[in-house]
């Protein structure tokens, strides 16, 4: 049987998985190719604040539209 | 069809495609002819294949690699039984060893020393322990070998251990440490043949070991040593003025895993500053790691900085201002690390084997690299690496995959990641958990459920990268620096994004299925290099 979904068939939504995951991984091996392979790091203090500030910025972008 | 049924079949549809791919896929890497290494070395960019040149020990502290126009000439204790090793001189030249002599054979050697003088000579200074007691020896010769006397610099019956020297000129400096009640240190010059300024350093009830030595553009005499006691071991240092030896001064404290592990302090001047680097525990730390301290010319030491975890720090040879490599702990050993003149510090050693006691030299703009690795034989061989000839770097390479059999690894790659980043993914329910309940409670706010689904996506990723740093019970992949992370979370909010676009459908099992997907594609990403270095 083929399903729809989203109005889409089945067969396209099969596809578009294994094209994101496919993307996904072409994506980070050419963020390889570009700047080299990363090497083991800690998790840098900072970052935890950036991605608190990431969702209060999300969070504050409806109050001011 | 109600709402949420549609939500369902979409998971459903979502998870059954995920499988069918890794079903499709695994049975097609099967036949692969080629087999894909389950790991890849990631080579240090611009730097050369690694050069095995000869077996050695690990019997004396440290091995020695100077270079001067002759060639690069080493000095290392070889052979299998500590009682019985052969100190031997060779000098590499254009990749070829065009000498090696054995200076003295099958000897008790604690710790050896070799200089150059600049005019082509050589000059061999060890320390042996027999019978009769304990000897130190003095050596030179020039270019080509042509044979060789050697000197007696002391003998004594007290126990001697940790000789050290720098060779300033034609003049070599050796200093020791040798028990009398407690363990002091001593210094000679060796000069023409002669031995001068048989000095007594220290004189204290501790045990003052592992001196090393550095002579400065002015010709003058720094010395630090290891001072342990009660209250621990002390990093001390001090300077041979016109009036003798300065009143020692504390650089930083020193770590008696260090001693036990035969650590040494490196020292080298530079611009009228001797600069101090050496392997103790931070504080509150358990691993050894590699602290730097500068000493003006006013001898006032300044407070010592970790370099980064690590032991056995040398500072490379010939350069103007400090660069030093160290020996780290990790996934598969020790490895060896270079840290320039400005910029990050690098891991030379790739693959499975341990690699350590590094020694380092300067010619011009390149640096040479040299460590030991354990010999499957038996026994352990000097290896080198250089920025010189740099080993030519395929695209393959570069990105992590097996450039003798890239579509194996790709698909190998593709399948064991994806499975790990269920298993990954399974591990974060609870972070999941949370953050669907938090994004219910935000969809509450009208404001909020009226925003378009990119924003409604981007937001539940927002949430779970803050609430993955909670305490709330969680597996995470290791980490690959802020670039790596950033990529993942895009890749895995677009792609979040595009598979669910269509949807029309909201709600909590909606929010549910977008988290788990953003979870996996997260996971994914993230999860792919530590997939290629294990």
């Amino acid at each position: 049987m083929r399903t729809k979904l989203g109005g889409k068939p089945g067969w396209k939504v099969t596809g578009s998985a294994v094209l994101v995951l496919f993307a996904s991984l072409a994506v980070v091996l050419a963020s390889f190719a570009l700047g080299g392979f990363p090497f083991r790091s800690q998790v840098p203090a900072q970052l935890v604040w950036a991605e608190v500030a990431l969702l209060a910025l999300l969070l504050g972008i409806p109050l001011f539209r | 069809m109600p709402p949420q049924k549609g939500v369902i079949r979409l998971a459903t549809k979502r998870a059954a495609c995920f499988l069918l791919l890794f079903f499709l896929l695994f049975p097609l890497l099967l036949p692969a002819g080629a087999e894909a290494r389950d790991y890849i070395e990631i080579w240090p960019e611009g730097w050369s294949e690694v050069t095995r040149l000869f077996p050695t020990s690990i019997f004396t502290d440290r091995f020695f690699a100077v270079h001067d126009r002759e060639g690069t000439s080493f000095l290392s204790a070889d052979g299998r039984y500590f009682k019985e090793l052969d100190l031997t001189y060779r000098l590499l030249r254009d990749g070829v060893f065009v000498e090696e002599v054995v200076l003295r054979s099958r000897a008790q050697l604690d710790s050896i020393f070799l200089g150059l003088d600049g005019e082509g000579g050589r000059h061999a200074a060890w320390l042996e322990e027999s019978p009769a007691g304990y000897s130190i020896y003095y050596t030179t010769f020039g270019v080509p070998y042509s044979g060789h006397e050697q000197m007696t610099v002391l003998t004594a019956q007290d126990i001697v251990q940790d000789l050290a020297g720098f060779q300033d000129g034609d003049t070599t400096h050796l200093a020791w440490s040798q028990r009398a009640g407690a363990y002091q240190i001593h210094y000679v010059q060796v000069s023409g043949g002669k031995v001068s300024a048989v000095e007594q350093i220290t004189e204290t009830d501790g045990m003052s070991v592992r001196p090393s030595l550095a002579v400065d553009e002015q010709g003058t005499v720094h010395l630090a040593w290891m001072e342990t006691g009660p209250a621990g071991v002390e990093i001390r240092y001090s300077r041979r003025a016109e009036d003798g030896w300065a009143a020692p001064v504390k650089v930083g404290d020193g770590a008696v895993q260090d001693i036990q592990q035969g650590g040494l302090i490196a020292m080298a001047a530079f611009a009228g500053e001797v600069h101090l680097a050496w392997a103790a525990l931070p504080r509150g730390g358990s691993r050894l790691s590699v602290f730097r301290a500068v000493i003006p010319a006013d001898g006032i030491p300044t407070a010592p900085e970790v370099v980064a975890p690590g032991s056995r720090p040398r500072y490379v040879q010939g350069v103007a201002v400090p660069e030093l490599v160290w020996q780290s702990v990790g996934a598969f050993g020790a490895e060896i690390h270079f840290l320039p003149r400005d910029g990050e510090a690098v891991n030379l050693t790739v693959g499975r084997r341990g690699a350590f006691r590094p020694e380092a030299y300067a010619d011009g703009d390149h640096r040479y690299i040299f460590w030991l690795h354990a010999d499957a034989d038996g026994g352990y061989q000097v290896f080198g690496i250089n920025n010189e000839f740099p080993k030519a770097i395929s695209l393959w390479r570069r990105m992590g995959i097996d450039e003798e059999a890239p579509l194996y690894h790709l698909g190998f790659l593709l399948v064991s990641t994806l499975m790990l980043a269920a298993v990954f993914t399974a591990a974060n329910l609870g972070v999941l958990v949370l953050a669907a309940a938090v994004y219910s409670l935000i969809q509450k706010i009208e404001r909020y459920r009226r925003q378009p689904l990119f924003y409604q996506v981007a937001l539940l990723a927002a949430l779970v990268l803050v609430i993955r740093r909670l305490p709330v019970p969680a597996v995470h992949p290791q980490s690959f620096g802020v670039g790596h992370h950033a990529l993942c979370a895009a890749a895995a909010t677009l792609g979040t994004w595009l598979l669910l676009r269509r949807v029309q459908q909201r709600g909590l099992l909606f929010t549910m299925a977008a988290l788990v997907i953003w979870m996996l594609l997260f996971q994914f990403t993230a999860l792919i290099p530590q997939n290629i270095l294990v």
